[in-house]
């Protein structure tokens, strides 16, 4: 039984999310890459690191409202997990809806593949030939989907694969499961 | 015979070095013929072909909200006091005005050319055309709707204030009470301070808040031109 | 046929610059656009237009301008081209091409644009309008 992810993910968006122009978007967030990488004087490591830590922040929120507008109860298996990833929580927030791929045999792993990245309009790399073997430079979304996830009791270990602003053919982020943390109080129920 | 070689040959680029000046087309084509160092990886570049004037695309408000509040949670890490984090956010919107107006300016000049039969005018040179701007197009771009007010100081000659009675940046930050006369707009105010500066109108922007029963968040932001753009705007329009 | 293309910034600093067949006086043509950098600051405070044609002349070259909402200036120094309409369209362009290079994040105003991409982009262009 495939619930219709895509329409519930098309409808929260179009009615019930404030919308913004998504360069403001962009750009913002491409001066915070910028600043960080003068911060931190190119080591672009360090970079990532901070990134995924701003998006952990991020993430631990935005799960709230994730849930609050969608009223989504646990998920069967880490496959819905995926499917309401990238159908509805990709949709709700960047209005793009990365391809879920990759699916491993023992169910614990995926790939989501981003054609369209809000994040990276119009970017193109520092040719100082560091950047482009070390930074992801929308690294922020492994932090968010690490938090988000951890705050439904999924420990998650998320990572990017590829990059086109790295001149990889396409930008994947790779999703594994480690464990389902114990809970006290199960997600969603009193 | 360069002609020949040109429409044989696909067109190359090796890239612009401002030590070396401009290169000619046989230099450019024999150049690229020669591999640079082999471990040096160029980023790769598709934006040229990509289409500035698409439809607009846009994402929720949540996402930019979430990103602007760790964004002032960072800075407000790195920063001692109100002061100097006020200066960061500004410092942020700042880039960020230096390249919105350029996109701006062509956007408009893209639509006039294509919707009218005039030519794309589109510097601002006087004051309050910068202003009208700013208070239109600028704030209907990022905002989705007009400032609320525009107005010039009657104190000082140099001082406008734009209004904005629920400005989209603050509308889900709480300041704690330590934070008394701290406006997240800081950021918004950075931004138009970096399209003046860059238009060659040069100006210090704050953003103040000052709320009224209907409007708690209601903002102003505070320009102050600089004294010698005053001045040319009275010598070259006389106002 | 021929002509010199110079970027230059709000420090007056060269951003970008192209050579096509100026052998005479190949040396020289930083100079004279640089002189007409004073003619196009002082036009540009009396009318909103972006493009100025025909501001100078040295010889038998002439120099048009156009600068942008930011003030990055657009100068051509130039022989022999086919007409002022193939050179605004030129510039017009170019200025999609500017703002393109402009928005990504690790670039700064007034920095040199020493992007392949764009240097290849820029003659692409000058064989589209003036077939050199």
């Amino acid at each position: 039984m495939s619930k219709p992810y895509k329409l519930i993910g098309e409808d929260v968006y179009k009615n019930r999310t404030e919308k913004i122009n998504s360069e403001l978007f962009t750009l913002t967030y491409g001066s915070v890459v910028a600043q960080l990488c003068r911060d931190y004087n190119n080591d672009y490591k360090k970079v990532n690191e901070q990134l995924e830590s701003m998006g952990y922040n991020i993430g631990i929120r935005l799960i709230e409202e994730f849930l609050a507008k969608t009223n989504f109860g646990r998920c069967i298996n880490f496959k819905e997990t995926a499917e309401i990833i990238s159908k509805v929580g990709f949709k709700m927030f960047l209005n793009t809806t990365p391809t879920v791929d990759n699916f491993s045999a023992d169910g614990k792993q995926f790939n989501l593949i981003l054609e369209d990245n809000p994040l990276a309009e119009f970017v193109e790399l520092p040719d100082d030939n560091k950047a482009v073997k070390e930074l992801w430079y929308s690294n922020v979304l492994v932090g968010v989907l690490k938090g988000a996830l951890q705050m439904v009791q999924l420990d998650v270990d998320v990572s990017f694969v590829k990059d086109i602003l790295r001149g990889d053919p396409s930008t994947e982020i790779k999703l594994r499961l480690n464990k389902i943390l114990k809970d006290e109080i199960p997600a969603g129920e009193d | 015979m360069s002609r020949i070689l040109s429409s044989a040959k696909p067109i190359q680029g090796i890239g612009y070095d401002p030590l070396i000046g401009p290169q000619r087309v046989e230099e450019v084509e024999a150049s690229a013929n020669n591999s640079t160092s082999v471990d040096h990886v160029t980023p790769p570049n598709f934006n040229y072909d990509r289409n500035l004037h698409r439809m607009k695309h846009d994402v929720s408000l949540s996402s930019f909200s979430f990103l602007f509040c760790e964004l002032v949670s960072w800075s407000r890490e790195r920063a001692n006091g109100i002061q100097e984090l006020e200066k960061r956010l500004n410092g942020l919107g700042y880039t960020i005005g230096l390249k919105y107006l350029e996109l701006l300016g062509l956007r408009e000049n893209y639509i006039t050319n294509t919707t009218t039969s005039k030519n794309g005018l589109n510097r601002d040179i006087k004051i309050i055309q910068m202003l009208e701007f700013i208070h239109t197009t600028f704030w209907k771009a990022l905002f989705g709707k007009t400032a609320d007010n525009l107005e010039r100081s009657q104190d000082n000659v140099c001082n406008y204030m734009i209004t904005d009675n629920d400005p989209l940046a603050n509308r889900y930050i709480s300041v704690p009470s330590e934070f008394q006369n701290f406006n997240c707009s800081a950021f918004v105010a950075g931004i138009i301070e970096g399209m003046l500066d860059s238009a060659y109108f040069q100006a210090d922007v704050s953003a103040h808040t000052v709320e009224t029963k209907e409007n708690p968040n209601r903002t102003v932001f505070l320009i102050q031109f600089d004294e010698a753009v005053i001045k040319r705007e009275q010598i070259r329009f006389g106002s | 046929m021929s002509l010199y293309l110079a970027l230059i910034g709000t420090r007056d600093n060269p951003l970008y610059e192209m050579e096509i067949k100026m052998d005479p006086i190949r040396d020289f043509c930083p100079f004279i656009v640089h002189s007409a950098l004073d003619i196009i600051e002082d036009l540009q405070w009396k009318t909103n237009q972006l493009y100025f044609k025909n501001i100078d002349n040295y010889d038998n070259y002439s120099i048009s301008g156009y600068v942008t909402p930011g003030n990055i200036k657009f100068m051509i120094l130039y022989q022999n081209l086919r007409s002022d309409e193939a050179i605004r369209q030129f510039f017009g362009e170019l200025n999609d091409l500017y703002v393109k290079t402009l928005l990504s994040p690790f670039y700064t105003i007034n920095e040199a644009i020493r992007s392949k991409a764009f240097d290849q982009k820029v003659r692409m262009l000058s064989r589209k309008y003036f077939n050199l």
